[in-house]
């Protein structure tokens, strides 16, 4: 990790609202020297780009939203909560973590919410839960009609046009598609949907089992497996395919 | 090209293994490589993992366990100290290997000697004295008995 990769990362977090607050941090940055920066990350345990990026998203959005877990925090417009995938490293955020993993995060901020609005006496006059975002899109989507939330997606030169998503429009007219997903206080503090997350949340778990079998299969190879074993093992299936291109292409050219 | 027998059953056992996961790490890997494994295995073998069952006591080949490793490297792992580190140990198995290798086995005094294969094997179990390195010991043991066995 070094100076550029913050500054990078910094640039990369930096939106109309917290530009302020970027800019403070980054000044910081620039005025330690390489050694104090150093130390600054070590005792801050800031190993590798994703602390960095975690750590500035507390710094950066705090104030806009209040987190439910390390993927998901929300706000309030009257009587909506609206969640967000951590903006602008959305992206990032999800191939780390992974999908079977991110979904669980999303339950677990349902989860959250769904207790806040049953006993919080401040929650009692939400009407419901939000999201917009370029992402509600297939196959996450997919994510949110499993757990009961009424989904419209549509290509983003649509949406220009549309009703409800114009409003939209400009906040995520780099995108190219957009989607919503609302989900009804009735139905979220419904049986039924505990029902539903509960059997949502084990069908994850499953697939979340079978891929730590990669994991054990990985730790397994430790043991054993050296660096030539792997290269060579790569080099023949490369050599395989290439073979199989060159029948492949004989095949059409013979016929 | 030919492919041997070992590296079919090892195609045959990724191939199954492959089938345990779910869509999204499957998807993950290049159409025409999981095609090699389909089309190259050895029908024969059915290996029939068992996902209950530790990874470890299922006796998988080395190189199925060579090919999750290159699976995991290209296309599954994100996380690139995690890589780095999966690297260095691959790394440091390599030397370790040469390492071994590199200890004087004179076949004329091993073959016949059971003791002095014995001392060879000791000394290896000092040398990579870590439960981490246990299957490199087995290989080296393996290897020391096959030459014992030839003579």
């Amino acid at each position: 990790m070094n100076r550029e990769k913050i500054i990078e990362i910094i640039e990369s977090l930096t939106n109309d609202m917290n530009k302020t607050k970027a800019s403070e941090i980054l000044k910081k940055v620039n005025e330690k020297s390489d050694k104090e920066l150093v130390m600054f990350l070590e005792d801050n345990n800031i190993k590798n780009d994703y602390d960095v990026r975690m750590k500035l998203h507390d710094m950066l959005y705090s104030r806009e939203f209040t987190p439910l877990n390390d993927l998901i925090s929300y706000g309030r417009s009257e009587n909506t909560l609206h969640i967000h995938v951590v903006p602008k490293d959305a992206t990032f955020l999800l191939s780390r973590k992974g999908f079977a993993k991110a979904q669980l995060s999303l339950v677990d901020a349902l989860e959250k919410l769904k207790e806040k609005m049953s006993n919080d006496p401040n929650y009692t006059d939400i009407k419901n839960i939000y999201a917009v975002s370029g992402l509600i899109r297939s196959p996450i989507s997919k994510w949110f009609e499993l757990l009961g939330f009424d989904v419209k997606t549509m290509k983003i030169d649509d949406a220009k046009n549309d009703k409800e998503l114009s409003w939209f429009y400009d906040r995520f007219k780099q995108q190219k598609q957009l989607g919503r997903a609302i989900l009804e206080r009735e139905k979220i503090l419904s049986d039924e949907w505990d029902m539903l997350k509960n059997k949502r949340k084990e069908e994850i778990e499953q697939t979340l089992s079978k891929n730590k079998k990669v994991t054990e299969m990985v730790e397994v190879g430790e043991k054993s497996i050296s660096m030539k074993n792997i290269e060579d093992i790569e080099k023949n299936i490369d050599k395989q395919i290439g073979e199989k291109t060159i029948k492949k292409d004989k095949n059409i050219g013979g016929e | 090209m030919n492919i041997s027998k070992n590296i079919r059953q090892a195609y045959s056992e990724v191939d199954e293994f492959l089938g345990l996961l779910d869509s999204e790490t499957i998807g993950k890997i290049p159409e025409n490589i999981r095609k090699i494994f389909k089309e190259e295995k050895d029908f024969e073998y059915k290996k029939h993992i068992d996902i209950n069952k530790p990874i470890g006591e299922q006796n998988l080949k080395d190189d199925t366990l060579a090919i999750i490793a290159m699976l995991n490297l290209k296309y599954w792992c994100d996380d690139e100290a995690e890589k780095e580190r999966l690297i260095s140990v691959y790394k440091k198995n390599e030397e370790i290997y040469k390492e071994l290798f590199e200890i004087e086995f004179n076949e004329n005094d091993v073959f016949g000697k059971k003791d002095i294969v014995q001392q060879n094997v000791e000394e290896i179990s000092l040398l990579t004295n870590k439960e981490k390195n246990s299957g490199i010991i087995k290989k080296i043991i393996n290897k020391i008995k096959e030459i014992f066995i030839k003579k």
